[in-house]
Order: structure tokens, then C-alpha cells, then sequence
């Protein structure tokens, strides 16, 4: 593990890990593009001299690339007519001027309900859906992206301005495994 | 929108699934991501009036981030044994959810979860809310060599983490 000499979250820049290499925080800033120029280029000429800085520019992008890709999470129905139920409640019982910080009784007051108001507004579109499902004919078309086109498309959107692109010459292939 | 600054609903509206998304990374399931959004726009509503024109997402990512924060510090002070799950509470999954992103994104959840709340939190806010590493030391009270480090860190514990779910 990585030395945490004051225990306080912070580290002192050397490495126990045997797959670690001291410096290896310049990879990241790397990729975000937040290295300097000098930094930059001390860093492409070790990863074109060693493998083991390929493998760590390699596997450190696809660990940023696997955040970066993930689809945003779905919001689930209802919650924001939920939400926005519980802000204007909070808002009414301050006056339109509101004042104050969270966490205050007000606050608390409105946390938590927002869940089971948001289960209720679902639960009510869930059974208008199955109503409508009985009035109305089936829709007939395709639901809309496809997996495939979505797929490619997180796949593109992923590579723009992925700096190891320009490293390809002197890559390896980018894989999760060990 | 006035001068420059919308109005809550105009967030809610045109950033709610931002929230939403680094809300979610950061707690880590949807009841609690749910309470943050609310929270959050709770704040930024009665905050508003101090806002100034310019980074708008940066500003609502350090709204999540501090409400996430506060949370942890209070579960830290005050531990509670967890209730039993709530059924009534639960929401349905979204029905137009697709099932092979759904479960990268659960996999990429799972790793996030793992990590300390403070790597995890530079994590997202630079790979979830898209923030220089400027911003984010700003945002947190860190110099960015401390950002630096809990970014590479916290991507070096997920990279370990993916690689032992693929394999």
C-alpha cells in the first residue's frame, strides 16, 4: 500500500506496491492533461523506453476511461415532481426571501420523504401505464437508441481527445486484465 | 434567468441529471443519491443570490460534493446500525434501461464504492463533473498536489478493482 506517514490522507509520494513507480501521479495528470510541458515530456520518453510506463499509462487510461464512459445513472420517474415538492415546501415555510442553511430543521423536516413521494408519483405512472396498455394498441416501432448505436457511439465519445491515441506507436493494448 | 443567473428550476431542469449522476457516484446507490440532489438543490436555491456567473456545473458539483461530505462527517460522528431495508421506498428501475450499460455502470459503481470517500470524491469530480484539477483543489481546500495524488490513487485502486471483477 501507499504510505499514509501522517495518517491524515496524505501520502509521501513513495510506493510499496511492486507494480507502482515512483512518480507514477504524473500518468494521471497526464491523461487529464493537467502536466506540464516538462513533465509531459518526461513522461513520453520513459513510456517509449519501458514497459512497465506503458502499462501503467495503458491501464491507468482505461480505468479513467471506464468512469468517464459509464452511462450517468437513470433518474428514477417521479422524483423530480417529488423534489420539486419538497425544495417549494421548504421554500413556503421560509418565505419567497429564503434565508438559512441546510441542515436546519427545515431541512430535515423535508429530507427523506422525497423517496417514497417519488414511489408514489411512480407508482401512479406505472398504473396509467398498464391502463394505457389496455386502451391503446402496442407500439409497434423499436425502442430508440439501439443497443448496438449506443454502444459505438459511448465507444467514439469516449476516444475524442483521449491523449494515449497519440501515444499508439508506442502502446499496448488497453485491457482491464493484469 | 436574471443576470446571468437561472433560476432553480432552470437547474433542476437543465442539470438535474448532472446532479444526479455525480450525486449517484458519490453515495452510491439511489436512495441516498436521491436525499443528496434534494439537499443540494435545497442549498442552491436558498444559495442563489450569492452565485456569480461562471463555472455553473463546477458550483453545482461543489454543492453535491459538500452536502456528501457533511453526510459522511455526520455518519462518522454518529455510527447507526443500518435499518432493514425499506421496500416501500424502493423506485422501479427506469424502463428504458439498458441492461450491458446498466451493468458497467453497476461494475464502475462497485469500484467507485470501494474507494476512501476523499479519493473517491477527486475521482468524480474529475472524472464524473469533467473539473480541472485547479477547480477541484479549490472546491476541496487542497493543494493540487494533493488532488494529483488522490486522483491517481483512487484510479489505481479502481484499475485493481475492474481488472479482479473481469477476470
Amino acid at each position: 500500500m501507499t504510505r499514509d506517514v501522517a495518517g491524515d490522507g496524505r501520502f509521501d509520494g513513495r510506493d510499496d506496491l511492486p507494480a507502482g513507480l515512483a512518480g507514477e501521479e504524473v500518468v494521471s495528470a497526464y491523461l487529464d492533461g493537467e502536466a506540464t510541458e516538462a513533465e509531459r515530456r518526461e513522461l513520453e520518453a520513459r513510456v517509449a523506453a519501458s514497459g512497465d510506463w506503458r502499462e501503467a499509462l495503458a491501464r491507468t487510461a482505461a480505468a479513467r476511461r471506464a468512469v468517464r464512459s459509464a452511462p450517468w445513472p437513470e433518474v428514477p420517474s417521479g422524483f423530480w415532481a417529488a423534489v420539486t415538492e419538497a425544495v417549494e415546501a421548504d421554500a413556503g415555510s421560509r418565505g419567497r426571501s429564503g434565508s438559512g442553511i441546510a441542515g436546519s430543521p427545515t431541512a430535515a423536516h423535508v429530507r427523506r420523504p422525497v423517496a417514497r413521494r417519488a414511489a408514489v408519483w411512480a407508482a401512479g405512472a406505472a398504473a396509467a401505464a398498464v391502463v394505457a396498455g389496455f386502451l391503446l394498441p402496442r407500439p409497434s416501432q423499436p425502442v430508440s437508441p439501439s443497443v448496438p448505436s449506443y454502444v459505438e457511439s459511448h465507444a467514439a465519445r469516449a476516444s475524442i481527445d483521449d491523449p494515449i491515441t497519440q501515444l499508439a506507436p508506442v502502446g499496448v493494448p488497453v485491457s482491464l486484465s493484469p | 434567468m436574471t443576470d446571468g443567473v437561472p433560476t432553480w428550476e432552470e437547474i433542476a431542469r437543465d442539470h438535474g441529471r448532472f446532479l444526479y449522476a455525480v450525486a449517484y457516484r458519490l453515495a452510491g446507490n439511489a436512495e441516498d443519491a436521491q436525499d443528496l440532489v434534494q439537499d443540494a438543490l435545497l442549498r442552491i436555491r436558498r444559495g442563489l443570490e450569492t452565485y456569480r456567473p461562471g463555472s455553473l456545473q463546477g458550483w453545482l458539483a461543489r454543492i453535491v460534493t459538500n452536502v456528501f461530505l457533511d453526510d459522511v462527517r455526520r455518519r462518522r460522528r454518529r455510527p447507526t446500525v443500518a435499518l432493514p431495508p425499506d421496500h416501500e421506498h424502493r423506485l422501479p428501475p427506469a424502463a428504458a434501461a439498458d441492461a450491458a450499460s446498466e451493468a458497467l455502470s453497476e461494475e464502475v459503481q462497485r469500484a467507485l464504492d470501494s474507494l476512501p470517500p476523499d479519493f473517491r470524491v477527486a475521482v468524480v469530480l474529475c472524472d464524473v463533473a469533467d473539473l480541472g484539477y485547479d477547480e477541484i483543489a479549490g472546491q476541496l481546500g487542497v493543494p493540487v498536489g494533493t488532488v494529483r495524488s488522490r486522483i491517481h490513487r483512487g484510479r489505481r485502486m479502481l484499475r485493481e478493482m475492474l481488472s479482479g471483477a473481469e477476470t
